[in-house]
């Protein structure tokens, strides 16, 4: 059972609403009763998500590490953003068709799925901005 | 006719996106996320003729 104040402390505290944005992209918002922006956020970053990896983005850069560190970490940074869509599409899509790199998709489901990643971190700072009143 | 999709896809979602975090009220708003949509579409567009010319 908690406490009033450990309530009070987990009600508002701006990292843990950060931390719920992060992990489920427009869910930080709605949990602040910004529905509106809740809702958009999360179908803009899912459905860019859903392309990316439906367009073969899942297993972009489709080389390993030390064939080019900048590009991996990049990637691995950018699509990190995507919290729970992180971890399903490393679960669900890590044996690449054989074919994959040269799908007319490929490059485009990368970058779809790294820019949804990038989207949700601006989701994450906002959905934190506001509970600590930096914004409206 | 790929290419352009996933560009105006692209260039719709994020002009979305960038839309909700802009500042102001909701007329404010949808004309950034639409200057933000029409940029990504022209300066790709642009780019895109200029690198034609180039060899590689």
């Amino acid at each position: 059972m908690l406490s009033s104040d450990q309530e009070q402390f987990y009600m508002t505290n701006p990292f843990l609403f950060g931390m719920i944005s992060w992990f489920l992209p427009g869910f930080g918002h709605l949990m602040q009763g910004r529905w509106k922006r809740g809702i958009i956020l999360a179908l803009v970053i899912w459905s860019m998500f859903v392309i990316a990896v439906l367009s073969g983005g899942a297993y972009y850069p489709g080389f390993d590490f030390k064939d080019g560190a900048l590009l991996y970490l990049l990637n691995v940074f950018a699509r990190l953003g995507n919290g729970l869509g992180t971890a399903i599409s490393l679960l669900f899509f890590t044996n690449p068709p054989p074919n994959v790199a040269s799908w007319a998709t490929f490059e485009y489901g990368g970058r779809f799925l790294e820019v949804a990643g990038l989207l949700n971190y601006l989701a994450v700072l906002d959905a934190f901005d506001i509970q600590i009143g930096r914004k409206k | 006719m790929i290419h352009f999709l996933y560009l105006t896809g692209f260039a719709f979602l994020v002009g979305i996106a960038f839309g909700v975090f802009a500042s102001g009220g909701s007329k404010e708003k949808a004309i950034y996320g639409l200057k933000i949509f029409g940029q990504f579409l022209i300066i790709s567009l642009i780019l895109a003729w200029g690198f034609y010319f180039f060899p590689w």
